[in-house]
């Protein structure tokens, strides 16, 4: 059951810009043109001109100077810029403290997850779109934005119950205290937002797919072990850091070996140190 | 890899993969979040150096292009790249002469097989070790604790730290 003051703070969290929130639709729309990326992020001027700084950047190489969202597309692609929108709009809502998670931010967990999940999505029995699994992948742990006032100084208790064995994670912890978690709330979050169904349900079943309807599984199951990934690589995202469990029944939607998870860590770690060097270079 | 000056010491602070070595009395080698990851931290009795690693794989075999890019990614690289950094300090880079300092190779909860990577990295390190017929004088590791690792280069003493945690030394 969750408390009045829970929905009341749903309501109340900061929305993506407008331009975020249709790039999201754009994603899940099956045949997506270059113009119709372009014509939505030109009237959304920070989101432009961040996108013009990055693509001008020293790490992109590029020869000529780029000065428009229109050439930046047609030089590097629909999907590229799609994807650089999508880190920038979630780095500057998601790059801010916890203090609920003593967090300083989920951008790059999130970020990570994104790019795990863009990785594990032609590998699952059930191949998924690529650009889908990476936008779930990104937002799935917004439902933390809004618990984490509700947290309070929690993270000592949390923990020694989980290490005594009196809470099997982070998940029931959060639930025991509140009566929900982040996954229930994070799908409350996406529903207010409007956001695409396959965001909605990829949030509510990232911890246990195996509760998703059958036509969610997949997504589910993908944003759940990209997340394991990510917290594997790299466990800054807080206090909850590697406190939740495996989904065991993942063996029926994935098949690879050791080396092929450790080759998946590899590229995330690429990918990622890329994309901060970037950031970092432009001074956003 | 960066040198951050707090004003009241340096701080030595390494990414995923990196390596760096030093011995400045003032300064502390520290890496953040580790999961999976092993930090590997050798301390030179001789000559009072001490480097730390970020080791995220055990094998570079798995992508050559990124063991020359990155050495300090694999156990197997890592460890032989941070012997030879060490060098520059006095150090005789043969790894017998150092004492060893393991933390991290932690996994999620429930993850066994093929999702344990942290065991498979503190495998190999381990492995290193014994071809080199040494053993570490301190770990803390697996488990499902995300570790930061600060080494004190006047003590040799590391701490370890997690959001929610107490500190805590080996």
């Amino acid at each position: 059951m969750i408390s009045e003051e829970i929905l009341a703070q749903i309501k109340k969290t900061q929305k993506f810009s407008d331009a975020a929130i249709k790039l999201m639709h754009v994603v899940n729309s099956v045949n997506y043109s270059a113009n119709d990326i372009i014509e939505i992020i030109r009237y959304d001027s920070k989101l432009t001109a961040i996108i013009l700084k990055m693509v001008n950047s020293a790490e992109f190489g590029m020869r000529r100077k780029v000065d428009s969202i229109k050439n930046a597309v047609s030089m590097m692609g629909a999907k590229k810029i799609l994807d650089i929108a999508q880190e920038i709009y979630t780095r500057m809502y998601l790059n801010k403290p916890l203090s609920g998670y003593e967090s300083d931010g989920m951008w790059q967990h999130s970020l990570r997850t994104a790019l795990a999940a863009a990785q594990l999505a032609p590998l699952c029995v059930k191949p998924y779109d690529t650009e889908k699994a990476f936008t779930a992948g990104i937002l799935h742990d917004i439902g933390k934005n809004v618990l984490s006032n509700f947290l309070g100084n929690t993270a000592h208790s949390f923990i020694d119950n989980i290490d005594r064995h009196r809470l099997h994670d982070y998940l029931e912890a959060e639930e025991s205290k509140l009566g929900t978690n982040h996954s229930e709330v994070g799908e409350l979050l996406a529903r207010e937002w409007q956001l695409p169904e396959f965001i909605c349900q990829a949030i509510k079943h990232h911890h246990k797919p195996s509760l998703a309807e059958e036509e969610f599984k997949p997504i589910a199951y993908i944003i759940h072990m990209a997340d394991i990934a990510a917290m594997l690589s790299c466990s800054d995202q807080g206090s909850d850091s590697l406190l939740y469990e495996v989904d065991t029944t993942y063996t029926d939607y994935f098949h690879f070996s050791g080396q092929e998870l450790e080759e998946i860590i590899l590229v995330i770690d690429m990918e990622c140190e890329q994309i901060q060097k970037t950031f970092a270079e432009i001074g956003e | 890899m960066a040198l951050i000056d707090t004003g009241k010491n340096k701080v030595l602070l390494l990414g995923i993969g990196d390596y760096g070595s030093t011995n400045r009395a003032d300064t502390e080698i520290k890496t953040m979040a580790l999961g999976s990851c092993v930090a590997v931290v050798l301390l030179d009795p001789k000559t009072k150096t001490v480097g730390m690693v970020h080791v995220a794989l055990p094998d570079s075999n798995i992508q050559q292009s990124h063991r020359t890019f990155k050495p300090g990614y694999f156990a197997d690289t890592g460890i032989k790249i941070l012997l030879q950094d060490m060098k520059r300090f006095g150090s005789s880079g043969v790894l017998s002469d150092m004492y060893v300092k393991l933390a991290g190779g932690a996994r999620v909860i429930k993850a066994e097989g093929v999702l344990d990577i942290g065991r498979r990295n503190i495998e190999a390190i381990k492995n290193i070790l014994i071809e080199n017929k040494i053993k570490p004088v301190a770990h803390d590791l697996a488990g499902v604790i995300s570790r930061t690792v600060t080494v004190e280069v006047k003590t040799g003493i590391v701490r370890l730290s997690c959001p929610g945690r107490d500190d805590w030394f080996i």
